[in-house]
C-alpha cells in the first residue's frame, strides 16, 4: 500500500510538472516578433538600416551589377567562369543566368525594404518631420531599384506592400513609371535640404537621402521617360527643371555638390574616400571584423575589373572601340591607368613594366592573355594593404585580398550637369547656362579650354548629342 | 538434433586439457572472485544451520563438452554462491530446499532446484546465441527474441571490442545491415549515420540516438566503446514509431556495461597507433612545375636562375609535406565492475588522444562513467547512471570550400618562397586562395566539450508482472570555442579572435508501466509511457580584429581594434504518450502494435502528431507440422507498417519572426542594426510523415551455425518539410511547408556464421549488405533544389535534388572529350547549337547502392585474429581537387600534376586527357570528367592477438595485440580517398542533398595500432 502512494504521489507529481498548457508554448527570447515593431523612433531607423544595408548589398560586388555590362565600355572574357557576364555582355542572358537572379533579387529586396517602412511608418508615434524622412528614404530607394529593374527587364511585377502574392501580373512600363515617379515626387517633396547628425551625415557626404538626390534621380527618371521606350518628349523640360533645382541648390549652398577639379580625384579612394561630387554615394568599408559580408566593396582588383593574367579575376575589361574613341586627356588617363593606357606588369617576367595592354613579348605572344585595355577607375581603393594605390600613378602593384573601402557613387555632380544641359537642348534651346554646364566637363576631361561647348551650341540636337556621348565617357556611376 | 542439443544433462566425460583463451580469463575472475565470496561468507548472519544445509557439487559444461570455468553458482536470493574451477567443477553448501542460479557471460542461466543433499548436478551450459528468450532492447523495454516482430538490428561488443575502434560510430560502419556510416576523416569530426537512406531535404537525417533509454543529443560522441555492451538500430516502422516524431531516421538503441553479481573485473587496455596516409597525388616538383610554366608562357615565367635554384633544391615547396605527417593515436581504458546480488557497480574511464595525419589537427578525450544498480528492497530497484566527457579538438573545420587548406596545399605554387620578407606567409601566383599552411599553423581553432548525463530510474514492483520505471535525466553539455589567426597568415591579413560558448541543456523524464504476463499458451507485454522533454540553448559569442598586440591571443577582447557581440536562446518541448502491446501465442504468432502522440512546441498550430504502427512475425520452425523438419531452424517471417514523423525544424520558424540585418553606413567601427520580414509565419505547417512497410525473413541452418536475416523495406516521406521559395519579386527567400515525398526502398540483410567450432579452433563470421534505392518523386512547387555550391564560382550549382532522383545527385555537363583545337566538347543537351546551362543534366550519385561489410574472427589457441572487410558500390565522388589541379581556372589558374602535364593537349595532342590551357574554351567543373566512380572495397581492420594467461605472467591475462587500419583500399578513384569527401555545412538544407563533393576531403589514414589488454 505505502508503494502504492508513493507511486500514485509520483506520478500525479510527473503528470502535473508536465501537462501544464505552457510547456508547448514557445517563447522566443531575444527575437522579434512583427507586432511588437514599428513602436519608436528607433525601430523605424532600425528599418531604415536594413534599408541600406540591401541598398549595400545590391551593388558592393560584380555579380549583382553584371546588367551593367550591357553598356558598350565594358565586356567580357571568353574563358571559365565568366559566362554570367558575357550573357549579358552579348545581350543573350540564360534563364540559369545566376547574376541575373542576383540583380533581380538584390533589387526586390530594397523594394521590400522600403514596402516594409512606407507602409508601416503611420504607425511610428514621432513627429511628420520625423516620419517624413523615414519615409523619404524608403520611397527613393524603392523608385531607385525601380529605375534599375525597368531598364533592364522591362515589364516586371509592381509590389507594393510586404505581403505574399503568387499571382502577381506584370505590370507595363508606363505603370511602373508612373510609380517611380510619383515616389520621387513625393520623396523631393518631404525630404529635408541637409542632414546634421550622424549617421545621416557623416565625413562631409550624406549616408540618407536628401531632397537634392532625389531631385537629381527625379532628372534622371524624367529623361528616361522622355526617350526610349515611352518617347515622352515633354519630359526633357522637366528633366531640365529638375536637373537646374540641384545646380540652384549647389548655388544657394543648400547642397555641398561640387565638380572636382581633377577629374581622378573622384577615383583616388584612399587620398579622396569622400568626394562631394557624389549626389548620391554610398560608403564601404573594409575595416571591420564582418569582412566579405557585403558592407565592403569587392569592385577592386581581386573581384573586378581586371587581367587574370596580370592577378585580377578578370570579370571585367574595357571595350576596345570604347578605348579607341575616347579622346586622350586627364580622364582618360585616369580611367584607364597613367601613361596613355599604359599597365603595370604585376607578374612575372615584365614586372613593373609599363606596356601597352596588346603588346606582345619576344616570341610573339600577348604579354596579357586577354588583351584588352584595362578599367582602372575602380581599382584605386585596392593595393597591398588598401591604401597603397594612392594615385592612378602609383606604380605599386594591387595585391590585396579582395575587399576594398570605397565609396560608391550612383549619381554625381557632373552627371547632374550634362543632364541638365542636355535635357535643355531636347526640351527646345541651347541657353547659356546649359553651355556652362557642359564647358565644365569638357575643361576637366581634356584641359582648360580644349573643347569648347559655344562649338557645338547651334544646333539643339548636335549639342545634346555631345552632352550624351560625353555622359558616356564621364560617368563611372553605377545607378 | 535440435531436441538432442536442448538436452540439459551431459554425461561427456571430462578429458583434461590445455587451457584455452577463455579459460584463462577466467582464471583471473575465479581467483578474484574467490576472494569477494569468502569475504561475503564470513560476514553472512548465522541464519543458516548446519542441519538445514545441503551440500550440492557439480560440474559445468558447455555443449562441446568444455568445462565452463569461473562459472558463477548462488543461491538465489542469497550473497552465498561460488564459482567453478579449472574443471568446471564447484562445491557449495546451501540452505535446504534452495535454488541454485548458474550463469556465465555469454551463456544462458539456469535453474536448479536442490531438494536433496549431496546432489552431485552435471549441468550444461548453452551459448546464448542459441537461446531463443534472448532478449532484444527495442524502444521503452525489452522483448524476447520470440516475440520481435519488427526490424531491429543487433550490434554486440564482440564485433568491435578486439579491433581498435575510438568511436562507437565508426564500428557501425559495415557491421549492421541498413546502415550507412560516413565518415568526415578528421580527428573528432563528423560522422554521418543514415539508417535506410536519407528522408529529407531540408531536416537532419540523421537517426535519434538513445542511450539507456535517455535521448542524446549529442550523438554518440564522447562515449567509452568499452564501455558499451550492444547497440540495437531500429530500422522498420514497428520499432521505431514508438518514438513517433523522433523516430522517422531510425533510432540507434546504445545499452551500456552494468555490473554483474558475483564478478569482479578489473580490466586495463592501452594502445597506440601509428598512422600515415596511403595515398598521395603525383605532383610536379617545383622545378618541373616551374619548367612546365615556361613551356606554357615562354617569357613571362621563370628566369634561369630561378630554374637553376629549383632543380637544386635551394628553393621549392613539397605542400603534401608541409601539410602531413605521421599521425599518433593513443587509447586508454580502465574499467572495474562488480557487486553482489541486490547492488552492482560499474566504473570507467578512457583517455584518447588523437594527433591526425593533417599537421595541427589534435583531439583529446577524457571520459569516466559511474553506473549503480541497487534492489533497495523487494519492490523498487534503482540504477543511477552518470557520465562525464571533455574533449578537446584543435584545427580547421575542413568543410567544403575554396577555403579548404587541403584542397588549397594541393593546388598551390610549388616554387614560391614560403614567407614573405616581412616573415608573413605568402601567397602563391597562379592561385587566390590563401597560404594552405597559414591556414594551419598561424591560426588556431579550439573546441573544448563538457558533457554530462546522468540518470536516475526507479523501478516498482507493483503487482506480479507490472512495473512501474520512472527515469528522469539530464544530458547537459558546453561547447567553448576559441579561435585566432595571426596578421602573419598571409601579406594583406589582419589578425583576428573569436570565442563563443554554447550552452544545451535538456531535461527527460520518462515514467513508464509495464505489465508482462504469461497465460498458458499467450504471452503478452503491455507498456504504457508518459514522458517530458525539454532542450535550452544559450549561446554567446565575442569576437574582434585587428589585435593591438597578438601574444594575448584569444584571450583578450579588449585587444581587438574592432569587436563582435552575439547571444541567443532557444527552447523546445515535446511531450509524448506512448503505448504498445505484445502479444504472443503458443511462441508461434506475434502481433505488435505501438501508437505514440507527440506534442512538440516547433508547431504553432497543429502541435500534436500521431504515430501508429502494427507488425506480426510467424515462428514457422515452432508449427507442429515442421516439427521433425530440422534441416532449418527458427524459421520466421515478420512483416510491419507504420507512420513516423520527423519534427526535426528549428524553434519558432513557424512564427514569422522578424529578420535581423545590419549596414555599417561605411564606418569601420560601427554597426547599426534593425530587423525586417525575412520569413512567414506558417501556422499550418507539421510533422514531416514517413510510412514505411517492412517484410523480413529469419532462418538458421546446420544446427543454426549459419543464420540468416533479410529485409524488404518500402519508406515514403510525405508532407517533407520543405523550404518553399518566397518569389523573387516578394524580397525571396523561403518559407516551410509540407510538400514533396520522398521514397527509400532496398534490402538489407546479415548473414552470421560460426563457421568452426571446435576446442582450438573457432571461426565467426558474419556478412552485412544493404541495398538502397532513394528516388525524389515530388518537391512540391519547386522543380529542382540545387545543394550548396561547393566553391563560389568555381563549381556553382553541383548537386541537385529533382524528382525521379536520388538525393545527392551531381549535376552538370556530360563531357564527351577533347576536340582537334585542343578545346572541351561537351554534349548540347538541348540542341541549341551552343553549351549553356540548359544542357546540364544529372551526372552521378554520391550515395552508394550497395554497402556491405565481412566481419570475421578467428581463434587459435592462445592467437586471436579479427579482419573486416567493407565496401560500397555505385558511389560517385565529383573531384574537384583533381579539377583544379588539371587545368586552368581562376581560382587555380595553373596544373599541379604530373598526369596533368603529361596529358595535357598542348603537350600530347594524342593522347590528351585534358584541354589545351592556351586554346581559351569552357572548363566546367561540374562535368562528368571529373566525376569518377568511388566504389571501393577496404579491408578496414586487420587484428592479431596472443593472450598470455595468467598463469604465465602471474598477476593478469595479457593480450597482445597489433591492428592495421585501412590496409588497403581497392578503387578506381583518382583522389587520396574515395570516402573522404569534405562535409558541406549547410544549416538550411540537410547535408545528404551537397554531399560526394571531394574539395579537399580529410583522408582516412592506414593505421597501425599496438595494444595490450590486461584482465587482472
Amino acid at each position: 500500500m505505502k508503494t502504492k502512494i508513493f507511486i500514485s504521489a509520483l506520478m500525479a507529481c510527473a503528470v502535473a510538472m508536465t501537462s501544464c498548457s505552457d510547456f508547448l508554448t514557445e517563447d522566443p527570447k531575444g527575437q522579434m516578433v512583427p507586432e511588437n515593431y514599428f513602436t519608436s523612433q528607433n525601430d523605424l531607423d532600425g528599418a531604415i538600416n536594413v534599408l541600406y544595408a540591401q541598398v549595400q548589398y545590391s551593388i558592393n560586388g560584380t555579380h549583382t551589377l553584371s546588367p551593367n555590362w550591357m553598356g558598350d565600355d565594358l565586356t567580357a572574357l571568353t574563358s571559365g567562369n565568366k559566362d554570367v557576364y558575357r550573357e549579358f555582355d552579348s545581350y543573350k542572358v540564360n534563364d540559369n543566368n545566376a547574376d541575373s537572379k542576383s540583380a533581380w533579387n538584390t533589387n526586390y529586396a530594397i523594394i521590400k525594404a522600403a514596402n516594409f517602412i512606407i507602409n508601416n511608418v503611420e504607425k511610428v508615434p514621432i513627429s511628420e518631420e520625423e516620419a517624413n524622412i523615414g519615409k523619404g528614404q524608403a520611397l527613393f530607394w524603392r523608385a531607385v531599384a525601380y529605375f534599375k529593374l525597368v531598364r533592364w527587364y522591362g515589364e516586371i511585377p509592381l509590389i507594393l506592400t510586404t505581403d505574399l502574392d503568387f499571382n502577381v501580373k506584370k505590370s507595363t512600363i508606363a505603370q511602373i513609371y508612373a510609380q517611380i515617379c510619383s515616389d520621387l515626387e513625393e520623396a523631393e517633396r518631404i525630404l529635408p535640404y541637409a542632414y546634421t547628425s550622424s549617421p545621416r551625415v557623416a565625413d562631409g557626404l550624406n549616408n540618407y537621402i536628401n531632397k537634392g538626390a532625389a531631385q537629381a534621380v527625379l532628372a534622371a527618371v524624367y529623361m528616361a521617360r522622355a526617350g526610349y521606350p515611352l518617347n515622352e518628349a515633354s519630359y526633357y523640360s522637366k528633366a531640365a527643371q529638375m536637373a537646374k533645382a540641384v545646380i540652384d541648390g549647389v548655388a544657394s549652398n543648400n547642397y555641398y555638390y561640387k565638380l572636382e577639379p581633377n577629374y581622378k580625384d573622384r577615383f583616388m579612394y584612399v587620398s579622396n574616400p569622400y568626394s562631394q561630387e557624389g549626389v548620391v554615394a554610398i560608403k564601404f568599408n573594409k575595416d571591420n571584423p564582418w569582412g566579405w559580408s557585403g558592407l565592403d566593396s569587392w569592385n577592386s582588383v581581386c573581384q573586378a575589373y581586371e587581367s587574370v593574367t596580370n592577378g585580377g579575376w578578370g570579370d571585367a575589361v574595357g571595350e576596345i572601340k570604347y578605348w579607341k574613341e575616347m579622346p586622350e586627356g586627364p580622364r582618360k588617363d585616369a580611367i584607364y591607368g597613367s601613361d596613355g593606357g599604359k599597365i603595370l606588369v604585376e607578374k612575372n617576367a615584365y614586372k613593373d613594366q609599363l606596356i601597352d595592354w596588346y603588346q606582345k613579348d619576344n616570341n610573339g605572344a600577348f604579354i596579357l592573355n586577354e588583351c584588352h585595355p584595362m578599367f582602372r577607375t575602380l581599382l584605386y581603393g585596392g593595393g597591398t594593404d588598401g591604401s597603397a594605390m594612392k594615385d592612378y600613378n602609383d606604380r605599386e602593384y594591387t595585391m590585396n585580398n579582395g575587399i576594398c573601402s570605397q565609396t560608391l557613387y550612383l549619381v554625381s555632380y557632373s552627371e547632374v550637369l550634362l543632364w541638365y544641359a542636355e535635357a535643355q537642348a531636347r526640351s527646345g534651346s541651347v541657353n547659356e547656362e546649359a553651355k556652362q554646364c557642359l564647358q565644365k566637363v569638357l575643361d576637366r576631361a581634356y584641359g582648360e579650354g580644349v573643347d569648347k561647348a559655344e562649338n557645338y551650341s547651334n544646333d539643339p540636337t548636335t549639342f545634346a548629342n555631345k552632352c550624351l556621348k560625353e555622359h558616356g565617357y564621364e560617368v563611372r556611376d553605377i545607378m | 538434433m535440435l531436441n538432442q542439443r536442448k538436452q540439459t544433462l551431459n554425461f561427456n566425460i571430462m578429458k583434461r586439457r590445455k587451457l584455452n583463451v577463455s579459460k584463462m580469463l577466467a582464471l583471473g575472475l575465479l581467483i578474484a572472485y574467490s576472494t569477494h565470496i569468502e569475504a561475503n561468507i564470513s560476514n553472512e548472519p548465522t541464519g543458516i544451520q548446519q542441519n538445514n544445509t545441503y551440500k550440492v557439487s557439480g560440474i559445468i559444461t558447455d555443449t562441446n563438452g568444455e568445462p565452463v570455468i569461473g562459472a558463477s553458482i548462488v543461491e538465489k536470493g542469497t550473497s552465498n554462491g561460488t564459482i567453478t574451477d579449472l574443471d568446471g567443477k564447484f562445491v557449495l553448501e546451501v540452505s535446504a530446499g534452495a535454488t541454485l542460479n548458474i550463469s556465465y557471460i555469454g551463456y544462458k542461466s539456469q535453474e536448479v532446484k536442490i531438494d536433496r543433499n549431496g546432489l552431485s548436478l552435471k549441468l550444461t551450459l548453452k551459448e546464448d546465441t542459441e537461446t531463443l528468450d534472448e532478449v532484444v532492447v527495442v524502444g521503452y523495454g525489452t522483448v524476447r527474441k520470440a516475440d520481435l516482430a519488427g526490424s531491429v538490428a543487433v550490434m554486440d561488443n564482440k564485433s568491435f571490442k578486439d579491433q581498435p575502434v575510438t568511436r562507437i560510430s565508426e564500428a557501425l560502419q559495415g557491421r549492421v545491415s541498413g546502415v550507412q556510416v560516413e565518415n568526415s576523416g578528421v580527428p573528432g569530426g563528423d560522422i554521418r549515420i543514415r539508417v535506410r537512406g536519407a528522408n529529407s531535404v531540408n531536416l537532419s537525417n540523421e537517426p535519434l540516438y538513445v542511450v539507456d533509454g535517455i535521448v542524446r543529443e549529442g550523438g554518440l560522441s564522447g562515449l567509452n566503446t568499452d564501455d558499451i555492451k550492444s547497440i540495437q538500430v531500429l530500422k522498420d516502422a514497428s520499432s521505431t514509431a514508438i518514438y513517433g516524431s523522433r523516430g522517422a531516421n531510425g533510432v540507434v538503441l546504445v545499452t551500456t556495461k552494468t555490473g554483474v553479481a558475483g564478478q569482479t573485473q578489473i580490466t586495463f587496455d592501452a594502445s597506440v597507433g601509428v598512422s600515415n596516409v596511403y595515398k598521395h597525388y603525383d605532383m610536379l616538383s617545383p622545378y618541373e612545375y616551374a619548367d612546365a610554366y615556361n613551356f606554357w608562357y615562354p617569357g613571362n615565367g621563370y628566369s634561369d636562375s630561378e630554374l637553376e635554384a629549383l632543380r637544386t633544391g635551394k628553393k621549392g615547396i613539397n605542400w603534401q609535406d608541409e601539410m602531413f605527417r605521421s599521425g599518433l593515436v593513443q587509447n586508454y581504458k580502465l574499467a572495474l565492475s562488480g557487486g553482489s546480488e541486490k547492488t552492482q557497480y560499474y566504473v570507467s574511464a578512457n583517455y584518447v588522444n588523437e594527433q591526425g595525419v593533417l599537421r595541427y589537427s589534435d583531439n583529446e578525450r577524457y571520459s569516466a562513467r559511474v553506473n549503480l544498480n541497487s534492489e533497495v528492497t523487494k519492490w523498487l530497484t534503482v540504477t543511477t547512471d552518470i557520465q562525464f566527457t571533455h574533449g578537446v579538438r584543435n584545427g580547421n573545420t575542413y568543410i567544403a570550400s575554396k577555403g579548404n587548406p587541403i584542397f588549397n596545399s594541393l593546388n598551390y605554387d610549388p616554387t614560391m618562397d614560403m614567407f614573405t620578407e616581412d616573415g608573413k606567409y605568402n601567397v602563391g601566383k597562379n592561385t587566390t586562395g590563401g597560404n594552405p599552411l597559414a591556414a594551419i599553423e598561424a591560426t588556431d581553432n579550439e573546441l573544448r566539450t563538457y558533457a554530462a548525463t546522468g540518470n536516475l530510474s526507479l523501478r516498482f514492483k507493483i503487482i506480479d508482472g507490472l512495473t512501474f520505471t520512472t527515469t528522469n535525466a539530464f544530458d547537459y553539455q558546453d561547447n567553448k570555442s576559441y579561435s585566432f589567426s595571426s596578421a602573419k597568415a598571409g601579406p594583406t591579413a589582419i589578425s583576428s579572435m573569436g570565442n563563443s560558448d554554447a550552452f544545451r541543456m535538456m531535461l527527460q523524464s520518462t515514467n513508464n508501466f509495464t505489465y508482462m504476463k504469461k497465460f498458458g499458451k499467450h504471452n503478452l507485454t503491455a507498456t504504457a509511457v508518459w514522458e517530458a522533454t525539454s532542450t535550452e540553448y544559450r549561446n554567446m559569442n565575442i569576437g574582434g580584429n585587428n589585435l593591438s598586440t597578438e601574444a594575448v591571443g584569444w584571450w583578450n577582447v579588449n585587444m581587438a581594434g574592432t569587436k563582435t557581440l552575439g547571444n541567443s536562446y532557444s527552447r523546445e518541448t515535446l511531450l509524448s504518450g506512448v503505448g504498445r502491446v505484445i502479444y504472443n501465442y503458443n511462441d508461434r504468432y506475434t502481433l505488435t502494435a505501438t501508437f505514440r502522440a507527440d506534442g512538440s512546441s516547433k508547431f504553432s498550430k497543429n502541435k500534436w502528431g500521431y504515430f501508429p504502427s502494427i507488425a506480426a512475425a510467424w515462428d514457422i520452425s515452432n508449427e507442429p507440422f515442421l516439427e521433425d523438419f530440422h534441416a532449418i531452424q527458427n524459421m520466421k517471417l515478420r512483416a510491419s507498417y507504420g507512420i513516423i514523423g520527423n519534427q526535426g525544424i528549428s524553434s519558432y520558424s513557424t512564427l514569422g519572426l522578424l529578420g535581423q540585418a545590419y549596414t555599417n553606413y561605411g564606418t569601420s567601427s560601427q554597426l547599426y542594426y534593425g530587423y525586417w520580414p525575412t520569413s512567414l509565419p506558417t501556422p499550418d505547417v507539421t510533422w514531416e510523415k514517413t510510412k514505411q512497410f517492412d517484410l523480413g525473413l529469419e532462418f538458421a541452418v546446420w544446427n543454426q551455425r549459419l543464420s540468416f536475416s533479410f529485409d524488404y523495406f518500402y519508406k515514403r516521406t510525405v508532407d517533407c518539410l520543405m523550404q518553399e521559395p518566397i518569389p523573387g519579386y516578394n524580397g525571396g527567400g523561403n518559407y516551410l511547408a509540407n510538400v514533396g515525398r520522398i521514397d527509400n526502398k532496398g534490402i538489407d540483410f546479415s548473414i552470421n556464421a560460426r563457421l568452426i567450432q571446435t576446442k582450438d579452433w573457432q571461426w565467426n563470421s558474419t556478412l552485412t549488405g544493404t541495398y538502397l534505392k532513394n528516388e525524389v518523386k515530388s518537391l512540391g512547387t519547386n522543380e529542382y533544389i540545387y545543394g550548396k555550391t561547393p566553391a563560389d564560382k568555381m563549381a556553382d550549382e553541383s548537386t541537385i535534388v529533382m524528382p525521379g532522383y536520388s538525393i545527392g545527385s551531381f549535376y552538370g555537363y556530360i563531357w564527351e572529350g577533347i576536340s582537334e583545337d585542343g578545346k572541351n566538347v561537351y554534349a548540347d543537351l538541348n540542341n541549341n547549337g551552343s553549351i549553356d546551362a540548359g544542357d546540364r543534366t544529372v551526372i552521378g550519385n554520391a550515395n552508394p547502392n550497395f554497402t556491405f561489410g565481412w566481419n570475421n574472427t578467428v581463434n587459435y589457441k592462445n592467437w586471436d585474429l579479427s579482419m573486416f572487410l567493407t565496401g560500397a558500390f555505385g558511389m560517385d565522388r565529383m573531384n574537384l581537387v583533381r579539377y583544379a589541379m588539371s587545368t586552368s581556372i581562376s581560382d587555380a589558374s595553373f596544373i599541379n600534376t604530373k598526369e596533368a602535364y603529361e596529358y595535357n593537349w598542348d603537350v600530347n595532342p594524342e593522347n590528351a586527357k585534358f584541354a589545351s590551357l592556351l586554346n581559351g574554351g569552357t572548363n566546367y567543373a561540374n562535368s562528368t570528367q571529373w566525376v569518377e566512380n568511388a566504389s571501393y572495397v577496404r579491408l578496414a581492420n586487420l587484428s592479431i592477438g596472443y593472450t598470455f594467461p595468467k598463469s604465465k605472467t602471474k598477476f593478469a591475462d595479457i593480450r597482445l595485440s597489433v591492428s592495421c587500419q585501412n590496409l588497403f583500399t581497392i578503387t578506381k578513384y583518382k583522389g587520396m580517398d574515395p570516402t573522404a569527401s569534405a562535409f558541406t555545412d549547410d544549416s538550411s538544407k540537410s547535408v545528404d542533398v551537397s554531399s560526394g563533393v571531394d574539395i579537399g576531403g580529410y583522408p582516412t589514414p592506414r593505421t597501425f595500432t599496438f595494444g595490450v589488454k590486461m584482465n587482472f
